[in-house]
């Protein structure tokens, strides 16, 4: 019966991605989501650095799901995941710097976002390590859609453009990726600015329920699956 | 009862997570002050232009805020403004004779991205106006529409440290005061 109810991997992933969005439905990890999402470079930067931590994060504590006591559960997914967030920090400062020095406040408190905790704690801490990096990958690639989507609406509002600063992330040769749409650089400046991230996040989570409404019959990931083996 | 397999199953998992650390850490040292020290080259590149100036060894990004003499020509300082979104990192020179600001980099910002695209432009636009001015001109020099707050706390803090006795700026700014070994000319 178990094997029976068990989702293909495949599966997994996309229910992460979209069924199960962690931002358009579960409307998780939006503080980092809201603060970075002001150009496409940001919002792919912060995207990568949470896929890391959260792969990672996943899958090592699926691995020693059956090591980690109970009474300690929290503080070992929370030092789990803490290791893999300086890891990317490290990492970011190492090859791509410029862009760290700009998001690096949110890369740093990528630990406390509750997206991560949430997926370790419902489903990486009871299922297969395969199971635990399917659903991470596909919870990191529904993050990253909603990040460069917020980013691209935000910063082509905002500047009449899109991939400003691409070279910070891909080198010098990024640089001729700037696609600028209009003659007027200052576009309108509200949608750059905090007030205009929770309207235009308003706006796109607004569409999205117009198109896929949250109460659809669409098959949905339960948040505490089914018992491995 | 907390059992000691199971306290020895955290430990574990706090020495595998310090193991993983110690070797990000290890891998990425070297590089992480090659960036650095890069970026500091390049910010006083753009600020030193005579090359016999270029101090050696560069200071520590560290030192925050500071500011260096170099050859008693030129002040090489290091400061914050506050900022619409936070400081605003500044890494300037200025001429010790006439107190004017010779040079200005923006090192670092949180300012509202797409609207603040004119700190990226040393070299022309309106960093270059603040080039030159002393103190008085310097707040005459007019704010850049769209980005008033932030292009109005860079010039006022620049007046400020302008207007401020030469002899008395480290103690104004709180900077950490310091001489560059230079090929200073004779």
């Amino acid at each position: 019966m178990t094997q029976a109810l068990r989702p293909s991997l495949q599966k997994t992933i996309a229910a992460g991605a979209v069924a199960n969005n962690p931002v358009w439905v579960q409307l998780l990890g939006l503080c980092p989501l809201l603060a970075v999402s002001n150009s496409v470079t940001n919002a792919i930067g912060l995207a990568l650095a949470s896929a890391a931590v959260l792969i990672g994060s996943n899958s090592v504590i699926a691995l020693l799901r059956h090591r980690i006591p109970e009474f300690a559960r929290l503080p070992c997914f929370v030092l789990i995941i803490a290791s893999f967030t300086t890891v990317a920090v490290l990492l970011m400062q190492a090859f791509t710097y410029e862009l760290y020095l700009k998001i690096a406040l949110f890369v740093q408190i990528i630990v406390t976002n509750c997206m991560i905790l949430g997926r370790a704690e419902a489903f990486a801490s009871k299922q297969t390590v395969a199971a635990a990096f399917a659903d991470a990958l596909g919870t990191a690639a529904g993050f990253a859609i909603a990040l460069l989507t917020l980013g691209a609406v935000r910063e082509l509002i905002a500047t009449g453009g899109l991939f400003d600063q691409m070279e910070m992330l891909f080198g010098a040769t990024a640089a001729s990726w700037h696609l600028s749409l209009t003659d007027d650089p200052s576009g309108m400046l509200l949608a750059a600015l905090p007030p205009g991230a929770f309207i235009v996040a308003g706006l796109l989570l607004a569409l999205k329920n117009a198109l896929r409404p949250s109460n659809s019959s669409s098959p949905m990931i339960p948040m505490t699956p089914y018992e491995q083996e | 009862m907390v059992d000691i397999r199971s306290m020895v199953n955290v430990l574990l998992i706090t020495l595998g997570s310090a193991t993983l650390l110690a070797a990000t850490h290890w891998l990425t040292t070297d590089r992480i002050a090659r960036n650095q020290n890069a970026r500091l080259r390049a910010e006083l590149q753009a600020l030193i232009t005579d090359p016999k100036l270029m101090p050696a060894p560069l200071p520590q990004l560290s030192m925050v805020p500071a500011s260096w003499e170099v050859c008693g020509e030129l002040l090489l300082v290091r400061s914050r403004a506050s900022g619409y979104a936070g400081p605003i990192e500044l890494l300037y020179t200025l001429n010790q004779k006439a107190p004017t600001l010779d040079r200005l980099r923006i090192l670092s910002h949180q300012e509202t991205p797409g609207i603040t695209r004119f700190l990226r432009d040393s070299d022309g636009g309106w960093l270059r106006a603040l080039t030159g001015q002393t103190a008085l001109s310097m707040s005459e020099v007019a704010t850049v529409s769209g980005a008033t707050i932030t292009s109005r706390a860079i010039r006022n803090h620049l007046a400020a440290v302008l207007d401020a006795p030469r002899e008395h700026l480290g103690d104004a700014l709180n900077l950490v005061a310091g001489t560059l070994e230079a090929d200073c000319p004779e």
